[in-house]
């Protein structure tokens, strides 16, 4: 399962990281800005959490098919983007950096308060709001300059939502059957 | 028409700044004046509140750490009234209120002479002296009038009510009684006043009653009216009366009341009037009002506040008190105001006790029915007390009784056949015996209870919700113990008027391991019939329990102010309860005594002997200072010292202290000298001789040897002292134990014992410093009668004088027994003299550690007992503190109420970390202290590195933070108990469970489930008020890691490593469990505080060695213990049993050849002793113990037995169960592994003849043999799976991320290609 959940949450840091190359500047300053908060905030709470939430939260079948079901929408979300450039109301799916990365980066900064002991919780709160920040921001504008061409990073944001797909569709069937 | 309009415009603007202004104005003068309230107790809040009639004065009351934090609470406040009592406040802290005086805010401070905290600001001297009229006096004038007065001193231009009315001084020195506003001069006037209101009783006692100064005028009185009221209508003149010092005793004194209520903080008075009150006979009674809630004060797990416990148990018990019963709570109101709540059950509660105990005063002795309770453990075992024979102690307190009146009738005509009677009627059944269940009931003639009468009884005695507790645990009554068909049998005997019963086993089934100090469940069914019977049935006057210690005082409940939620509490039943009790164990005698609602009435110590080990070592000590003295001028002697090898190596010297036993080669010089201490100490070695018997005073050869244990040190340091100032000898020769005895120590001794042959018959023409030594001979003499005396004084509703306790050659003013035991203020401590002691001890132990090992220790593990704690005032605490490198701080009270971190430059080493064991009675007595220490380590965890010297303590800490959070807890969490340093027994009990766990030894295979066993029963943080008590699985483990070195206290000389199971429990269960836990057995020492003189550090082995040769393997020792009777012998059962308890705990500390030297000594009875003889006449059940736990052990491997002593020692064992049947103890009849063994080593005829005896008890048995389970959560080691699957997850992202670059790669590249 840790293996599941890390693989979901890389995939969900880079479909973030590849949707937000295609934004203007400015909104992925938001985006990034928004995902930092998120971090600074949640890790207040995220120190009361014992190590087995996840566990436990996995461990409930209806509650991994509430998140699968969440991480396939998000996955058609991302893909129906990949077919063309959306308009009229759609653009704002043009805008959408994905919602799945806020749970991954909880997650993912929640495994290094578990192997740091005697970090100051509130010291490290901000570290990783900062350290967000920057690889979200620094993150997408690194790819978009690595990949200039949009239709490769059209491609990769569809495979990597695909592959977040089948991921999802086959765990789910393993919880189901 | 531009000008108009801005003529207008201006006048309208004009006339808004005008009302604007006069709005401020008069908002500015109209309002309120705001008073913030610091540091008020919630009662005093109320008192002001509710006395507040000025609608101009708005009220805010803050705890003192709140305004000092940021000073927020000081903002948009007009003054500030700070009460100064108990109050510390830093540099800083006073500065910060300061500076808010310098802007111009009032602050007063209530403070008296003695307290620390004194700020007065923008205040005059005589506004200053004005407030303290008003606040030093509390009433309701005055808190009404100075909170008016503070008003127009603070706001002087408000409006509004400005009328106050000067302070009224507190009426003192008078009488008064319930109607307010009523007061008398003389107690006479309130005699015809109460003639008057027809509330005199012409028969009836009086009563001084205390309550407080101010209580006569303020409010929040209800407690204190409701028990006058029901005083006054239960019979008694009640004399409430207010008063301090010394006219308080004049108005006593004149008074001379039958009895004394005393309610407020502090001590009744000094010494002389203390002794005055007792020696007029006249008893103190201590009830109290609690500053808890109601909900606080009934969970059994919230201890009362420290300041509490001083103020209400420690400081009255010093008096001599009683009857400490806690009488109200403190609840808030629905208008937000916390009131005093009478607690009515337990007013109804107090008042029974206290009218049973006057009671007594007047009742004829022949008419007094006495239930005497005593402690035996089941089967065949003796009567048990610490130090004492009880059957014969026993014997004679009835005798006494009956010359006293007391209708004894029935009573045997001699000791022996009442010793008989005792053991075949008041016996003791374990669940694991039901053969001699049904034996007991078929030969004894038990007291039975119908189902309908014990259920009934009970009823009426205990809250529904507790039975229920035991219908749930044990089933309905009457339960499975002692039972026939419907009926409930109480094992008791009577003669006449006096009941006596033994204390049955207080829990059942797999608890049964925990019983002697506590299982944290309900007691059964056949626990509770005996005490309800004595109350209900046989209706006693008074309860005795005869001698240290039994079980009732260890049930669960809290531990002082107690509530009918509380065993210990309901099943004493409001009696006068008195307690016989030894004077050498005032750390359980303590909680005995508030746990109960007990008077003690100390017994003596066995007398010291002479342990003939100097005679046995002379030859070799003087031999090793001959060699000793040409070394030191350079000169050898080779044949002295190949005679001082042979002979060492020949008494085994040479393994107790780990060096070579090559005959060639002699000792090295520093061998020498560590042998010369080594045999010194063991010649100089006290021990006690055969149990005491009550009443009986010691032979004149014991009185001499006692009087020498006592007095000979004080006398050798005080001449050594002299020398030093003389400059005979040097500081250092002072300070060193061994220099001493060997220079001075004789000569005292001889001295003394001059003395005492030949006294003088002018005391004045004996020398100063030999008159104690007399005063502790004619103290010593007249115990065992003053002990009788005192019990008797009791019994006719008199007072027990109040003495410390401890052992007597540590405290001699414990000296005469027959006294009440007190403790000590926990507050205090550290006391300087144990500050400067533990330092000492804490570096000696460093250097020990480093001369062994090179480098210092991580951590160092301490055990904290209540006893030491009591005799040092915290010299082990003092280590603790000195090794994380902090130091107490006192206030002008000298009360450790702060820490200091000392830097690290000043210390010059690193922090050490330390982790706690405490006990039960520890935690009960000295909570506030663990707090203060778990302070300490966060104190030292957060300081940082300096001077090149690690901190250990941050390094542990977060180690244990890592620990915890493997373990799966939230990081907040795993933070909050990484500073958890102090751990003891679970559900706030007192036992460890390891004596059981350790003695069941038939149920293990495996040392390390008894680890398991102690890391779950002693896993119970007790560190911060949050954490209090809880347990958390892994934690005790985690703290546990990177424990280098355990060191346990040792304060007696009653008692020793192999002489006490605690011991091993403890230090031996530790070392164990830390074992387990790193994989390496720690460094023991003791810290041996038995000589108030020189306090010093002790190697384990070497404090096992110096006993088993000066004990154990003594014949002289083993001649005197023979002298006396089924107590005395018990004890060499339990000597075995300990060997036994460190050889599964820590078997290093003994000699390999111990079992050998126990089989030649008492197998074999090489010395020709004749134990064999004198274990079969007085007490076979320990002879099978004896031989059972040789055998056990040579079944687990601890005794590498040869075929023939397997043989011989099984053939004893067979022989004595044969000659006298089972006995039944727990090692002899539930240990079917051992039976097996045992038979295993017989030959045909004598194992079918063996079997047949224990195939009786088997058989009967066998239906609770499963009961007999280890109750253990194991701790398993941390999974690897999940490190494994970690790994497996970041190796997963690893190729995750791997895949994604390939695949951009290839896109992009198939993207060039198109």
């Amino acid at each position: 399962m840790t293996v599941l959940l890390t693989l979901v949450a890389l995939l969900s840091l880079l479909s973030f990281l590849l949707k937000c190359s295609f934004f203007p500047r400015g909104w992925t300053a938001v985006a990034a800005l928004a995902l930092a908060l998120a971090v600074r905030l949640a890790i207040p709470w995220l120190v009361r959490q014992p190590a087995g939430l996840v566990a436990d939260w996995t461990s409930t079948p209806g509650r991994m098919l509430d998140g699968a079901v969440c991480i396939v929408l998000e996955a058609v979300l991302m893909m129906a983007f990949c077919f063309g450039r959306p308009s009229g109301r759609l653009r704002l799916l043009s805008l959408y950096p994905g919602l799945l990365v806020f749970p991954a980066a909880c997650w993912g900064w929640d495994q290094l308060l578990f192997a740091r002991p005697g970090i100051h919780f509130d010291r490290f709160a901000w570290i990783a709001a900062l350290v967000t920040l920057a690889v979200a921001f620094g993150g997408s504008r690194l790819l978009a300059r690595l990949v200039p061409d949009e239709a490769t990073r059209l491609e990769g944001l569809f495979l990597i939502n695909l592959f977040l797909l089948l991921l999802c569709v086959a765990a789910t069937g393993a919880i189901t059957f | 028409m531009p000008q108009a309009r801005n003529k207008r415009l201006l006048r309208i603007l004009a006339v808004a700044a005008a009302v604007l202004l006069l709005l401020a104005a008069g908002r500015s003068l109209l309002a309120p004046t705001r008073i913030l309230v610091v540091n008020a107790t919630l009662a005093q809040q109320a008192d002001i509140a509710l006395n507040n009639d000025c609608r101009h004065i708005r009220l805010r009351f803050a705890d003192a750490d709140k305004v000092v934090a940021d000073g927020k609470p000081l903002r948009h406040t007009d003054a500030v009234v700070i009460f100064s009592r108990g109050l510390y406040l830093d540099e800083a802290q006073v500065a910060r209120l300061e500076k808010a005086g310098d802007r111009g805010l009032t602050i007063f401070t209530n403070t008296l002479n003695n307290q620390h905290v004194d700020i007065q600001c923008n205040l005059t001297e005589a506004q200053q002296e004005a407030l303290l009229g008003y606040f030093r006096n509390p009433s309701r004038h005055n808190y009404r009038n100075g909170l008016r007065f503070l008003r127009s001193v603070a706001t002087p231009l408000r409006l509004g009510d400005r009328h106050y009315e000067a302070p009224v001084p507190l009426l003192t020195d008078m009488y008064y009684h319930r109607q307010y506003g009523k007061y008398f001069e003389t107690h006479a006037q309130l005699s015809d006043y109460l003639r008057e209101s027809g509330l005199y009783h012409e028969d009836g006692a009086r009563v001084a009653f205390i309550s407080g100064l101010n209580f006569p005028m303020e409010g929040n009185r209800a407690h204190v009216d409701t028990l006058i009221t029901r005083l006054t209508a239960a019979g008694f003149n009640v004399y409430p009366l207010t008063a301090s010092g010394k006219k308080r005793e004049q108005m006593l004194r004149s008074l001379h009341p039958d009895a004394v209520i005393y309610l407020p903080m502090g001590r009744l008075g000094d010494d002389a009037f203390i002794r005055w009150l007792h020696e007029e006979n006249i008893p103190l009674f201590n009830p109290f009002p609690l500053i808890q809630p109601h909900s606080t004060w009934i969970d059994p797990l919230q201890p009362v506040s420290s300041g509490t416990l001083t103020a209400r148990i420690v400081v009255p018990e010093i008096d001599g008190g009683i009857g400490n019963y806690c009488i109200a709570t403190q609840n808030e109101s629905p208008e937000g105001f916390w009131l005093h709540t009478p607690e009515m059950e337990r007013i109804d509660a107090f008042l029974s006790y206290f009218t049973h105990y006057m009671a007594l005063r007047t009742k004829p002795n022949a008419e007094k029915r006495v239930a005497i309770g005593y402690f035996k453990s089941p089967g065949q075992d003796a009567l048990l007390a610490s130090g004492m024979e009880v059957i014969p102690s026993l014997w004679r307190f009835l005798l006494r009784l009956r010359s006293e009146g007391y209708n004894v009738s029935g009573l045997p005509e001699s000791e022996e056949a009442f010793g008989r009677l005792v053991h075949r009627e008041g016996s003791v059944m374990g669940s694991y015996a039901p053969g001699a269940q049904a034996e007991f009931l078929r030969r004894a003639h038990p007291v039975w209870l119908t189902r309908e009468q014990y259920e009934a009884w009970a009823a009426e005695t205990l809250l529904p919700e507790k039975y229920q507790e035991v219908v749930a645990r044990y089933g309905p009554a009457p339960g499975q113990l002692l039972v026939r068909g419907d009926s409930l049998a109480v094992a008791c005997l009577q003669f006449g008027n006096i009941l006596l019963f033994p204390q049955p086993r207080p829990a059942l089934g797999e608890d049964e391991f925990r019983l002697v100090h506590g299982a944290g469940v309900a007691p059964p069914h056949s626990y509770l019939a005996p005490y309800l019977y004595m109350q209900k049935g046989f209706r006693a006057d008074a309860l005795i329990h005869f001698g240290t210690h039994g079980n009732l005082e260890f049930t669960p409940g809290k531990n002082v102010g107690q509530s009918q939620a509380d065993w210990s509490d309901v099943l004493v039943g409001n009696l006068p309860h008195f307690y016989y009790y030894t004077t050498g164990n005032v750390g359980e005698g303590i909680i005995a005594k508030r746990r109960t609602h007990a008077a003690l009435v100390t017994y003596l110590t066995p007398p010291y002997v002479e342990s003939g080990m100097r005679q046995r070592y002379q030859g070799l000590l003087d031999d090793i200072h001959r060699a000793l003295a040409a070394g030191e001028t350079g000169g050898t002697d080779a044949a002295l010292g190949l005679r001082i090898k042979r002979e060492a190596v020949r008494l085994g010297l040479h393994r107790d202290l780990g060096l070579d036993s090559t005959l060639t080669v002699p000792f090295t010089q520093s061998e020498l000298e560590a042998l010369d201490n080594f045999a010194e100490e063991i010649a100089d070695e006290k021990i006690t001789g055969a149990y005491y018997t009550l009443g009986q005073p010691y032979s004149p050869r014991d009185l001499l040897t006692s009087t020498l244990a006592v007095a000979a040190d004080p006398l050798a340091y005080e001449t050594a002292r002299r020398d030093r100032d003389a400059g005979r000898i040097t500081e250092a020769q002072l300070q060193d134990f061994d220099y001493l005895h060997q220079h001075y120590l004789p000569e005292a001794r001889r001295r003394i014992g001059a003395l005492l042959q030949h006294p003088a018959q002018d005391t004045a023409a004996v020398a100063a410093e030999l008159r104690p030594a007399l005063t502790h001979y004619k103290a010593l003499a007249a115990s065992p009668q003053h002990e009788l005396d005192a019990m008797v004084r009791a019994l006719n509703g008199g007072t027990v004088f109040p003495a410390p306790g401890g052992d007597p050659v540590l405290n001699p003013n414990v000296l005469p027994t027959g006294r009440n035991m007190y403790s000590i203020n926990a507050e205090a401590t550290p006391n300087p003299q144990a500050w400067e002691d533990g330092k000492r001890l804490a570096e000696e132990t460093l250097q020990r550690y480093r001369e062994a090992h090179g480098d210092y220790p991580r951590k160092v593990s301490y055990t904290f007992w209540a006893g030491e704690f009591i005799a040092t005032e915290g010299a082990t605490l003092a280590q603790a503190f000195w090794m994380l490198g902090v130091e107490p701080l006192r206030d002008k009270q000298d009360r450790v109420v702060d820490l200091r971190l000392v830097p690290a430059e000043e210390l010059g080493r690193p922090r050490i970390n330390v982790l706690v064991q405490v006990s039960g009675q520890l935690r009960d007595i000295a909570g506030s202290r663990l707090r203060l220490l778990t302070d300490a380590v966060r104190l030292a965890a957060e300081a940082p590195e300096g001077g090149g010297w690690p901190n250990y303590v941050a390094a542990g800490t977060q180690e244990q933070e890592k620990a915890l959070l493997d373990k799966g807890l939230s990081p907040e969490r795993a933070r909050e108990l990484s500073t958890m340093r102090v751990f003891g027994p679970l559900n706030s009990g007192y036992s460890t469970g390891m004596l059981g766990f350790v003695e069941s030894s038939g149920s293990w295979d495996d040392e390390a489930e008894i680890a398991d066993g102690y890391l779950n029963n002693m896993g119970a943080a007790y560190g911060d008020e949050s954490n209090w008590a809880s347990f958390e699985p892994g934690l005790l483990a985690a703290a546990m890691t990177q424990t280098d070195v355990v060191v346990q206290p040792r304060q007696s000389n009653t008692w020793g490593p192999l002489s006490l199971d605690h011991v091993y429990e403890f230090t031996g269960g530790l070392s164990l469990a830390v074992r387990k836990v790193t994989g390496r057995e720690p460094d023991a020492f003791f810290a041996d505080y038995r000589n108030r003189y020189s306090r010093r550090l002790q190697g384990a082995k070497e404090a096992v060695a110096v006993e088993t040769r000066a004990t154990l393997l003594n014949p002289t020792f083993i001649r005197e213990r023979m002298k006396g009777g089924e107590g005395s012998a018990q004890m060499f059962g339990e000597l075995f049993r300990n060997v036994f308890g460190w050889n599964a705990t820590r078997p290093s500390v003994l000699d390999p050849q111990l079992y050998d030297a126990m089989y030649d000594t008492y197998i074999l009875d090489a010395d020709g002793l004749g134990i064999h003889d004198y274990l079969e006449r007085v007490n076979p059940a320990a002879f099978q113990a004896m031989t059972a736990v040789m055998l056990e052990s040579a079944r687990k491997g601890y005794w590498k037995a040869t075929q023939e002593q397997l043989q011989t020692t099984a053939a004893l064992h067979a022989g004595v169960t044969e000659r006298h049947g089972a006995a039944c103890t727990e090692f002899v009849c539930g240990n079917a592994k051992l039976e097996h063994y045992i038979a295993g080593q017989l030959p045909e005829p004598q194992r079918k003849s063996y079997d047949a005896v224990m195939r009786a008890v088997r058989d009967v048995a066998a239906s609770d043999a499963s009961q007999v389970v280890l109750k253990s959560d194991r701790l398993s080691e941390p999974s690897q799976q999940p490190q494994l699957l970690q790994h497996a997850g970041w190796v997963g992202a690893g190729l995750a991320i791997l895949l994604f670059v390939l695949l951009l790669f290839l896109l992009r590249r198939k993207n060039r290609t198109v």
